[in-house]
């Protein structure tokens, strides 16, 4: 005999705006919008993906283009500038605006894939040690130590500098240098949540311990894992930079911000724009990424929670 | 001829600016405490006791709050109208105050002893020696055993009814007129509590101190007060002496208060716990007239329009309701 | 509390193993005969071949990686390929001018960044709170070599007022006896050399310390505010204390312990920002000498240096941890 289910009508729209039934995620991501910084950090961010997203909309030249005729002209607004080139040009003739707009396409394609890489690694790792503890997560956290025991860039120098320059290998060395981060963020949290009684129901009822990590566990602790891959972005921006500096990063004629400040310093007197602008974009994105992280943090932290 | 009170309090107001308007904490209270007594104060969470303990002692936060008037005679001098140098040398030394959670009073950083030491040390000019030795008889009058060797613990290394007894030590230590105790057990085991208030009374009997007893609990203000006050929103609703509060209360909220303490036994069988309709209101939106009458059951029109005064009905009880006019 | 400190020492023994584990990992793993690697391409048969003895290179991996235990045992880095140079001695000779140079940023960074965070902390919302903290967002915000480069634009070629680069000017003369410039200069009494090298370290010091400084002043301000809610702050207040007294003696005390170990571990961050710093104002040390190493493919040096530098960090981290035990009544007193 079939059972008649009554199922109630659940309005979707009240789930979202109706402050008694909605899901708490929708109270954070309101104060999330009332935070001035987070805002602000946010409108930067976006502008900045806009900018990398829609380079050759926007450039005004190819950022690659030599001209012999324009070489280091100054910005628009100094003597000898020209609306051609607003920003002005390098010793090879190259305009720095475009340059300075497909640099961000560099960087953010840096910050992403470090990011991942970090954030999806430390959270495996950081999971099973949480997890299971015992030897696993003794192997995991000594092997996060020993990461952990070099100076921040000195390990992504050392690994750049044994499997070559270039952009991949860089993007590669800072993911794996922000891994133990995450790994004891998510290690923390599990720790935690693993204590609380709807985990103890999971495994009660016969959850595989792969799907309490990953249905039950996880959701909880991405309040702190989203603060960090935000300020973690803007570190790798810097990381990538100064490797970049360094010339162990992104290699010419690729338009990275620190390879242009690298580039500048020759230049330092004559031509002091293609040092000095490169480094206010390094500064305003990175800016815009703290700002986030430090919104989202506010916003997030479970003692502010009402 | 009026007998000069230990400290009077006359139509206080403490106000708060805040974004929403302005929050009437205490609005108009007067009271008074006269030597060697001990006078409860009661009322729900949020009806302005902290505040006027903290009033009294001007530890209001200047913005956003503010005195917005009256007066606090304190062995005759309005302590309202001292500087801050001068209202620093009664705090801890004349007038001293120990708070709810004894748990997180005391500095985790610094020794007990030290601590007490160092409100001695603020008040009085003595020598290394003779504070020391103050701080141990300071222990000893609070009833902590072995208090040489206690001095030097830190606060982790004490219970909570422990470093109760240091933090009323610390009150104690320089001879205080008046003692303000904020929910001083509220925060304790059931038995820690009966302990720490049997000291505080066997110490005003010691010290001659009096004690201005802050609580939402009858039953304690039924062992350590001589005579309460009841506050709600900000206002006195009624003030007695225990015994008479206790027996005959004329104020609706304290009826309403004494009917809804459960009594076990004794003939009341199957009767469901009495309670008062309603809730306290926001400050932000007070009723007009009597600030009670929305949950008051003998309300009637007028409560709802003139604001109730103060009625004497004699050998110190007062009311504030328009029942008794 | 004496066997909290042994067993925190002991755990940095299987973290330095694991650093030699993975530098040694390192070379094994490149492409191309470690031989040629470590002496360069311009190398002689004979050499390569000594070398190769050398290193154990036809014995298993992890004999190998014994005699290279037993070679770091011994100080035995090796030589480098350019100078032919112990690696040892190279570094004694460098290693004071990069402890010059970061301690400098990191006295500036530690006063000035505990200083505005109290300020800040105790004027909570004042223009000087906004704007500090503002300024500590820019702070962490820039990458330290542009703003090294900008500093020396400004400060150094526009207006002139501070050298370009280098410890000391082409014709101070300076007797050395600690290699810290600063330092001889005042046990010798040469008041010249002082001014010329104070004059030399601090624009690279400033930019150094800049990093560091946000980050102290955000973490002392949050940790001040954070104690300054605590309820025994009430109680001192209730004793009669004065604000002042309050900030300084019960508040200060709470508040910093935090914040010792945030200074403390600036070490990694200066360190690390040492190796861009030195490159930018050349300045001759460790980092320099490291990037150099990198650029040039001198493995020696490469190894030699990374050695060296982990193992610093991984010392000063125990120092702090030990010193935060201390410091920390709840751990210390049990």
């Amino acid at each position: 005999m079939k059972v008649k289910k009554n199922k109630p009508k659940v309005n979707l729209w009240a789930r979202v705006t109706n402050p008694e039934d909605r899901h708490p995620f929708f109270d954070q991501i309101e104060k999330l919008f009332e935070n001035k910084t987070g805002v602000a950090g946010l409108i930067i961010i976006a502008l900045f993906a806009l900018t990398a997203i829609l380079a050759p909309a926007i450039s005004p030249h190819d950022p690659d283009e030599n001209s012999l005729y324009d070489q280091l002209k100054p910005p628009v607004w100094n003597e000898g500038g020209s609306t051609k080139n607003l920003l002005g040009t390098d010793d090879l003739g190259r305009d720095m605006l475009s340059r300075l707009i497909y640099g961000a396409r560099v960087s953010l394609t840096l910050g992403i894939v470090s990011v991942g890489i970090a954030l999806v690694c430390g959270c495996i790792l950081g999971a099973l040690a949480g997890y299971y503890k015992g030897w696993p997560d003794n192997l995991i956290m000594r092997l996060m130590d020993i990461i952990l025991a070099f100076p921040y860039i000195l390990l992504a120098i050392v690994i750049v500098a044994y499997l070559g320059p270039g952009l991949r290998n860089a993007m590669m060395a800072i993911g794996i240098i922000n891994i133990p981060r995450f790994a004891r963020i998510i290690r923390a949290s599990v720790i935690e949540e693993y204590e609380k009684d709807y985990v103890t129901a999971a495994r009660a009822v016969g959850a595989s311990n792969r799907r309490i990590i990953f249905n039950a566990i996880f959701p909880n602790c991405l309040a702190p894992i989203i603060v960090q891959a935000s300020l973690g972005f803007g570190e790798a921006i810097l990381s990538g930079a100064g490797l970049s500096f360094l010339g162990l990063g992104a290699q010419p004629p690729l338009s990275e911000w620190g390879a242009m400040i690298a580039q500048g310093r020759s230049m330092i007197l004559r031509a002091w724009w293609v040092m000095t602008y490169p480094g206010i974009a390094i500064l305003l994105a990175v800016l815009g990424f703290n700002l986030l992280g430090d919104g989202l943090r506010d916003a997030l932290d479970p003692r502010l929670r009402d | 001829m009026s007998v000069e009170h230990l400290l009077e309090i006359r139509n206080l107001k403490t106000y708060f600016d805040v974004r929403g308007g302005v929050l009437k904490a205490v609005d108009d209270v007067s009271f008074t405490i006269e030597a060697e007594e001990t006078l409860g104060l009661v009322g729900e969470s949020g009806c302005g006791k902290t505040v006027t303990a903290n009033s009294i002692m001007r530890l209001i936060p200047i913005p956003p709050g503010r005195i917005a008037g009256g007066e606090i005679l304190f062995e005759g001098t309005d302590i309202l109208k001292r500087s801050a140098s001068g209202m620093r040398k009664v705090r801890g030394n004349k007038i001293s105050m120990i708070f709810q959670e004894p748990m997180t009073s005391l500095n985790p950083v610094f020794t007990v002893g030290d601590q007490v030491a160092e409100v001695i040390q603020l008040h009085e000019k003595l020598s290394q020696r003779e504070i020391r030795d103050r701080v141990i008889e300071a222990f000893r009058l609070v009833r902590i055993p072995a208090p040489e060797s206690r001095i030097k613990e830190y606060p982790h290394q004490m219970s909570g009814g422990m470093r109760q007894r240091v933090i009323i030590a610390m009150a104690l230590a320089c001879h205080p007129k008046l003692m303000i105790a904020d929910e001083p057990s509220t925060a304790l085991d059931v038995t820690i509590q009966a302990q720490i208030l049997d000291l505080m009374n066997r110490l005003k009997e010691e010290t001659g101190a009096s004690i201005l007893f802050i609580t939402h609990d009858l039953g304690v203000i039924a062992e350590m007060a001589q005579r309460v006050a009841v506050m709600y929103a900000g206002k006195i609703m009624e003030g007695a002496d225990v015994d008479t509060l206790f027996s005959e209360p004329k104020h609706p909220y304290t009826i309403g208060l004494m009917s809804s303490i459960p009594i076990l036994g004794i003939g009341k069988k199957e009767k469901r716990l009495s309670t008062i309709p309603g809730v306290v209101p926001s400050l932000f939106k007070l009723p007009q007239g009597c600030l009670f009458h929305e949950r008051c059951s003998v309300a009637y029109t007028e409560c709802g329009q003139i604001e109730p005064p103060m009625i004497d009905l004699g050998n110190g009880h007062i009311v504030r309701c328009h029942k008794y006019a | 509390m004496i066997g909290f400190i042994i067993r925190r020492t002991l755990v940095v023994i299987p973290t330095l193993l694991g650093i030699t584990i993975i530098i040694f990992t390192m070379l094994a793993i490149t492409p191309g005969d470690p031989a040629e690697l470590l002496l360069g391409e311009r190398a002689t048969k004979e050499s390569l071949e000594a070398m190769r003895e050398y290193l154990g290179l036809n014995k298993p991996l992890y004999v190998q990686y014994g005699m290279f235990l037993k070679r770091v045992a011994k100080f035995d880095l090796g030589e480098t390929i350019w100078t032919r140079q112990k690696v040892y001695i190279e570094i004694m000779e460098r290693f004071p001018a990069t402890i010059e140079l970061t301690l400098a940023a990191m006295i500036i960074s530690s006063f000035l960044g505990v200083l505005l965070g109290i300020i800040s902390a105790t004027k909570q919302y004042s223009w000087f709170d906004y704007a500090s903290m503002l300024g500590s967002l820019f702070g962490v915000s820039m990458p330290v070599f542009w703003l090294g480069l900008m500093l020396m634009l400004i400060f150094s070629l526009s207006l002139g007022l501070f050298p370009m680069s280098g410890r000391l000017g082409v014709d101070t003369n300076l007797t050395v006896i600690t290699n810290l410039f600063v330092v001889d200069s005042i046990l010798t009494g040469n008041w010249t050399a002082l001014k010329d090298a104070l004059m030399h370290l601090a624009l690279p010091a400033i930019a150094l310390s800049t990093i560091p400084l946000a980050i102290v002043a955000r973490m002392t301000r949050s940790s001040m505010l954070e104690v300054l809610r605590q309820d025994y702050i009430k109680t001192a207040r209730a004793k009669g204390l004065s604000e002042v007294k309050i900030v300084l003696k019960h508040a200060l005390r709470n508040g910093l312990i935090p914040v010792v170990t945030v200074v403390g571990l600036q070490f990694g961050i200066l360190l690390g920002g040492a190796i861009l710093t030195e490159t930018v104002f050349a300045w001759p040390g460790i980092g320099k000498w490291l990037f150099d190493g990198v650029v040039k493919r001198d493995y020696m040096v490469i190894q030699g240096g990374t050695l060296l530098v982990a193992t610093i960090f991984v010392i000063i981290n125990l120092i702090v941890d030990v010193l935060y035990a201390i410091i920390n009544p709840r751990i210390s007193v049990k």
